[in-house]
């Protein structure tokens, strides 16, 4: 498979993620999109680190995976509160802030 | 002293030498803002209990910055040059080099002394007018603060320092205008000031960064005496126009003059302080400062001048249709800052820094007149319902009397000499347009004030003694010295209701009329002639005329010049005599309804007629009109720009949707729009 | 990659890993002192069981160091090791003191240990910087890296005592909350030295999921969750999309070093198209953390809702360390493509600009005005990224110190104004105030007029520099609109003035608290306004010697 397939494919995957981003108000969705994302650009660091030939590209992977993993950590309880306090996960509930 | 030659000047004419002083007066330079400074400290500290001690304390440092201020006139004219006192780097980095020096040669030690020594007298002036008052010791530590700025200002050694005194006088005058903010037009005319006078920042900052960037410093001993040979003619222009939007911002030139009438809700000694003698001369100061640029560029002189000119018509053109005493004398100072830009515009620089002084004198000796005329009214402001004070305020009537004179430019009065050397400049220079012009509003200038003076202190009293009064600002004006003691003021809150007791007012406000009137009477004795002693004093600092290119004059002579210029003084005193003496009071004082034109008139009663048609009903149309422009398109304009931006906000900030969605659409649509920009420019 | 590897060692055994440890010692402190932070929280009653075993170890540590010739260092372990002792046997019964202390005297510590790093190892002669990369090449010391750290670390001292009270007012005094600023500080500080693009990242994470949390710390306060939840969704989105803009970069050059990066891209050979689409969302990710319009829109609202000690921080600290990451991104990586971003992120500037300043106009809310004033001053700030210069860049980290110590005595004041009950600032709340609190309402003035430049104050001189850096770089147009915007914006700031000076108080308010350790910070915070206006001298040379590159 030529390296421009993978490239593309994560182009696509990220896409999607941002499309879905935008469009969902499920905050768990929009959660899952944001890992799409995530997912799109360990993709490319890897294929572009095998079509380099370095190693650098892996070992930045291993790091989005880990921030990941924090970010996950820090949004779930930031979900479970807004939903503990307004019993909702709509995106667009928490509307106070605006103008 | 070191004497050394930090700049190479061309020949011809006799520029100053530059040399570094530390010692003598000159080497305490420093003080002369410092002290006020300390001042505005211990006042703003201590006030509380020093209660009106605090004023004599704020009184006292004015007053040594006035003797350092004299002590260094005295250096400079023994050792004329532009002395240049270090004092430290204020910011260095790389190219970026301003050190805070002070810069004292002859236009410095001149504006030392007029700021200095006006600033002196309006402390004493305001013991007694604000005694009573409230905050009274905040209103001396304000006035000290006043002065710091303005002697900041004037010390300046290069634009940037310049600057810092622009803006310090700003912010200082913003407090003095809305000291009474109870009033809320009062707070909003602060307001006012101050954004117009940011408008005028952004042409001097602008200016600022252009000369940096040509000249690499911003120091006057750099920048002037290169003007010449660095700059093209395009670039002296923009220069030049650049800082004459800022100066016209400071003194109150159109378009941007509407700040100060409003500007005349301060305390009167503010407005005879700032708003006649010192802040709004300031924009004057900065051309005459920089000469160097205005003469390398015939255009810019020539929009200066004509600038100059139609400011100082329309402001006497509405200054007759206004019936508030401080109303009128606004406008008449923007005419009269127009005369002095007149003089900067057609090449006469030393003449347009004479007409600063003498107008320091007599218009703030007006002001501080007009401040005792509502003292003794409970702070009545409209001439209409005054009259007949000259026999109840006898040093007010007469010092008044003086000013009113001079600013006709009645010889042998200061404004008599100050006014006919700008215009004799204009006309000799070839802008005999301007100088028919500025015949013109003199004619103008001598009726309104004419009108000023007779309906106030002339005729029968359109008043009685003992009738009830609102007064306006609660402890401000009305109680004297001695009246009441313990300082708590009877109308403060008994609905703000004094009856009238016309008086003259306590010596600590007469004595510095006296001495103002005695200015406004020999002011005209420092340059009797037209190249006088105070014109070779300045001749140095100002920059040369003869590049510049001026057009031919016509055929009047000097004589003649002058005959002109009395004519029309007498002319608009004997119009204003007509209407507002002779018609109103006919019969009732014989003795003041003598004279040549009124006997004239008498004779031939058609010039009544005349005067009617013109000054009356086409004039007051002509007078409504431009009130109305003022009003309307002026403001309006001003405004604008805030409103305007004001919408633009209320649909912009509909973009603040509040949904985090809409946020990262927003993110995204950028991220596309940014990709799709550089692809283009890639492909 | 943290690492950097000694020359091979033939012998077979593991290389001997040669660390710079004076490259990150200042955010070693903080690291330290946030783990402490939370022994304590854990061991509480019990805090000098952590505190006597941890001042040893730094006692020790620091006697080794100045044995090994390192004094400053040295000392500074020791001062903090005693520090730590003294201060759990000084108010041990009152935790939240003890953490506050702790965070203080730490956050202090790392200031002390920034300006050693400038003095002992980039201008050991005093004279102009030099610059360079250790562990690497992974972390630089050179301009950047040095000024953020400061700004940085200034800012974190001065909002701890700010926010000392205003969190206990709020009844949100967790013992987490000084960790995780900590934590955020030393993401900004490794954000500013970050010489590549995994170190970049890891920095901006670091100093993100901190925030996130700290935005949201007063969990019960609607605004505060909204604030935090908003923030966290569009921060992550940013970041995966700046993340997928460095993914291209590598694509295209193969390297994740910003300066091979910038030479990669002067070469032929490389996809220009590429590296052009990891440009564009490079710009959209940072652009984010800056807030450029118009990746600017949940400024207000996080500013709004967050603990105003956060949003101080955040105006404060938060953009100087963007701004960081956006030099070396745009001078070192991005600089033969000037040509391409150069316009464009002037275009972006100007936008930034004029709409700060114009919809301030119409706000209610003090915060939120303040919000909108921090975007227009991303804008300035921008003014000398464009410029493309040292002149630029020195202009650029100096405007960012004036901006932080001013913002941090306006969100000061707000603090102590902020009604407890309503946890909000309207612009009412501040009618009478120079009756009523006069010294707060001229610090507050003080800090609306440098916001507003005015001189002698430190906006201003802010302000002269990268003006006058844009305009020596060809960008006459920017400082006019540069200007024409500072004019907008002061109409409200003169707004705020005329609420508390020209109006009266409205009967019955409740006049605002001053803290101990409001007053603290705020009057530091006032004084260098002050001192920064009127003798730049002192810093500004240090921007200026600093304005080398690593490369």
């Amino acid at each position: 498979m030529p390296i421009g397939a993978y490239f593309a494919v994560s182009a696509i995957l990220f896409c999607v993620g941002l499309t879905g981003v935008i469009l969902r108000r499920n905050v768990i969705v929009l959660f899952m999109c944001i890992e799409l994302m995530l997912n799109s650009v360990n993709l490319t660091f890897a294929a572009a680190a095998r079509m380099w030939g370095g190693a650098d590209g892996q070992v930045f992977v291993f790091f989005v995976i880990v921030v990941a993993a924090a970010e996950v950590v820090v949004g779930l309880a930031l979900i479970v509160n807004l939903f503990f306090r307004r019993g909702t996960l709509d995106i667009d509930a928490p509307n106070l802030l605006k103008w | 002293m070191t004497n050394l030659l930090l700049a190479a000047e061309s020949g011809g004419h006799a520029a100053n030498q530059v040399v570094e002083t530390t010692s003598g007066a000159i080497g305490l330079a420093y003080l002369v803002p410092l002290v006020p400074l300390v001042g505005f400290a211990l006042v703003l500290l201590l006030g509380r209990r020093l209660r009106e001690r605090s004023a004599f304390l704020a009184t006292g440092m004015a007053a040594v910055s006035f003797l350092l201020s004299v002590a260094i006139l005295f250096q400079v004219i023994g050792d004329p040059a532009a002395h240049v006192r270090p004092l430290f780097t204020w910011i260095g980095a790389g190219d970026l080099q301003i050190t805070y020096d002070l810069y004292i040669d002859q236009l410095t030690a001149v504006m030392l002394l007029v700021v200095t020594g006006v600033g002196t007298l309006v402390h004493v002036y305001s013991y007694g007018y604000m005694y009573g008052d409230e905050r009274f010791e905040r209103f001396f530590a304000y006035l000290n603060l006043f002065l710091f700025s303005m002697l900041v200002l004037v010390l300046g050694a290069n634009f940037l320092t310049l600057f810092l005194g622009w803006e310090l006088v700003g912010l200082s005058s913003y407090l003095l205008i809305g000291f009474w903010f109870e009033k809320r037009e009062y707070a909003a005319a602060a307001k006012k000031a101050f954004i117009t006078n940011r408008v005028g920042d952004v042409s001097f900052m602008v200016a600022m960064f252009v000369i940096f960037n040509l000249f690499g410093s911003l120091a006057f001993t750099d920048v002037l005496p290169e003007a010449g040979s660095v700059l093209s003619g395009g670039q002296a222009t923009l220069i030049a126009l650049l800082l004459m939007g800022g100066a016209a911002a400071k003194s109150a030139q159109i378009p941007l003059y509407v700040w100060l009438p409003d500007a005349m809700a301060g305390p009167t000694p503010v407005s005879a302080l700032i708003h006649a003698a010192t802040m709004v001369t300031a924009g004057v100061y900065l051309m005459v400062r920089a000469s160097s640029f205005l003469v390398l560029s015939l255009e810019a002189m020539t929009i200066v001048a004509w600038t100059g000119a139609l400011t100082a018509l329309l402001a006497a053109v509405i200054a007759i249709r206004q019936d508030d005493i401080k109303k009128i004398l606004a406008y008449s100072t923007v005419s009269q800052l127009g005369y002095m830009f007149i003089g900067v515009g057609t090449g006469g620089f030393s003449e347009g820094i004479f007409h600063l002084v003498t107008h320091a004198f007599f218009k703030g000796l007006l002001f501080l007149a007009a401040g005792s005329v509502m003292h003794a009214m409970a702070n009545r402001t409209d001439i209409w319902k005054m009259g007949g004070l000259r026999k109840v305020m006898p040093i007010t009537f007469w010092t008044s009397l003086v000013a009113w004179l001079a600013i006709s430019a009645i010889p042998p009065f200061s404004g008599f000499f100050s006014k006919d050397q700008i215009l004799t400049a204009a006309y000799e220079n070839g802008f005999t347009a301007v100088w028919a012009l500025g015949i013109f509003v003199a004619v103008l200038t001598a009726f309104y004030m004419s009108r000023w003076f007779f309906l106030t202190f002339l005729g029968e009293p359109r008043w009685t003694a003992g009738e009830p009064i609102a007064d306006d600002h609660g402890g401000g004006g009305s109680h004297v010295p001695g009246d009441d003691p313990t300082g708590d003021a009877p109308s403060s809150q008994d609905a703000h209701v004094t009856h009238l007791h016309p008086h003259e007012s306590p010596a600590s406000m007469t004595v510095p009329l006296v001495v103002l009137g005695v200015l406004s009477l020999l002011g005209g004795a420092l340059n009797l002639t037209h190249h006088g002693p105070f014109y070779s004093w300045l001749e140095p600092v100002v920059a040369s005329t003869e590049e510049v290119g001026f057009a031919e004059h016509g055929a009047l002579t000097e004589p003649m010049l002058i005959v002109i210029s009395v004519v029309a003084g007498l002319l608009g005193i004997g119009l204003a005599y007509l209407a507002y003496v002779r018609r109103s009071l006919r019969g009732v004082h014989p003795e003041v309804v003598r004279g040549p034109i009124a006997e004239l008139a008498e004779r031939k009663f058609y010039v009544d007629e005349l005067y009617q048609a013109i000054f009356v009903r086409f004039g007051r149309r002509v007078a409504d009109g431009m009130v109305w422009f003022d009003r309307t398109v002026v403001d309006g304009l001003v405004n604008g720009v805030g409103s305007l931006s004001t919408s633009t906000a209320r649909v912009t900030r509909r973009s603040q949707t509040g949904f985090a969605r809409g946020y990262l659409a927003s993110m995204a649509v950028g991220a596309i729009v940014l990709i799709a920009v550089l692809l283009i420019q890639v492909r | 990659m943290i690492l950097a590897q000694a020359p091979g060692s033939a012998s077979g055994m593991l290389p001997t890993p040669d660390v710079a440890w004076s490259s990150f010692a200042p955010e070693l402190v903080l690291v330290v002192a946030a783990l402490l932070l939370l022994m304590f929280a854990i061991t509480e009653g019990r805090q000098l069981l952590v505190a006597i075993p941890t001042g040893l170890l730094a006692g020790a540590a620091g006697v080794w160091l100045v044995t090994q010739g390192r004094v400053a260092p040295g000392a500074v372990a020791i001062a903090l090791g005693a520090a730590t002792v003294a201060i759990v046997v000084g108010v041990g019964e009152r935790p939240p003191l003890v953490q506050a202390f702790t965070a203080g005297a730490a956050a202090l510590g790392a200031l002390v240990l920034s300006f050693w790093q400038y003095v002992a190892v980039m201008a050991p002669d005093g004279g102009t910087a030099t610059a360079s990369t250790l562990l690497g090449g992974s972390v630089a010391m050179d301009g950047i890296s040095l000024f953020t750290r400061i700004t940085v670390y200034l800012t974190t001292l001065l909002v701890i005592p700010i926010g000392y009270g205003y969190l206990q007012d709020r009844g949100v005094d967790r013992p987490e909350f000084e960790p995780l600023l900590l934590l955020s500080a030393t993401g900004m500080a490794l954000l500013g030295a970050a010489a590549d693009l995994i170190t970049l990242f890891i920095a901006l994470e670091i100093l993100s999921i901190a925030l996130y949390i700290l935005c949201g710390f007063a969990r019960r306060d609607r605004r505060s969750q909204e604030s935090g939840l908003k923030y966290f969704l569009t921060g992550s989105v940013a970041s995966a999309i700046l993340l997928y803009g460095m993914a291209l970069l590598y694509v295209s050059t193969g390297t994740l070093d910003l300066g091979a990066i910038g030479t990669a891209l002067g070469l032929v050979t490389t996809s220009e198209r590429v590296a052009v689409l990891g440009l564009a969302l490079v710009t959209a990710g940072i652009g984010f953390k800056i807030a450029l319009v118009p990746f600017h829109l949940w400024t207000p609202d996080v500013y709004q809702g967050a603990p105003t000690n956060v949003t101080a921080f955040m105006a404060a600290a938060t953009k100087a360390a963007g701004f960081a990451a956006v030099l070396r991104l745009y001078l070192l990586a991005f600089g033969r493509l000037e040509d391409l971003w150069v316009p464009i992120v002037a275009g972006l500037a100007a936008v930034t600009m004029i709409y700060g300043a114009v919809v301030a106009l119409v706000q209610r809310d003090v915060k939120r005005i303040l919000a909108f004033s921090s975007i227009a001053h991303a804008g300035y700030a921008t003014i000398g990224v464009v410029a493309n210069s040292d002149a630029g860049l020195s202009g650029t980290l100096w405007y960012l110190l004036t901006y932080a110590v001013t913002t941090l005595a306006a969100f000061g004041c707000v603090v102590a104004i902020e009604r407890r009950r309503r946890g909000e600032v309207a612009l009412v709340d501040l009618r009478g105030l120079g009756r009523t609190s006069p010294a707060l309402a001229g610090i507050l003035t003080l800090a609306l007029l440098s916001l507003a430049g005015i001189p002698p104050t430190a906006g201003f001189a802010g302000k002269l520099v990268v003006f006058q850096a844009g305009i020596a770089a060809g960008f006459e147009w920017l400082v006019v609109i540069g200007v024409v915007s500072s004019v907008i914006a002061a109409f409200f700031y003169l707004r705020l003035m005329g609420m508390m000076f020209l109006e009266d108080p409205v009967e019955g308010t409740e006049v605002p608290v001053v803290s101990t350790g409001v007053s603290f910070g705020v009057a530091i915070a006032a004084a260098l306004v002050i001192y920064l206006g009127v003798q730049p001298g002192v810093l500004l040379t240090l921007a200026d010697n600093a304005a080398v590159l690593a490369r």
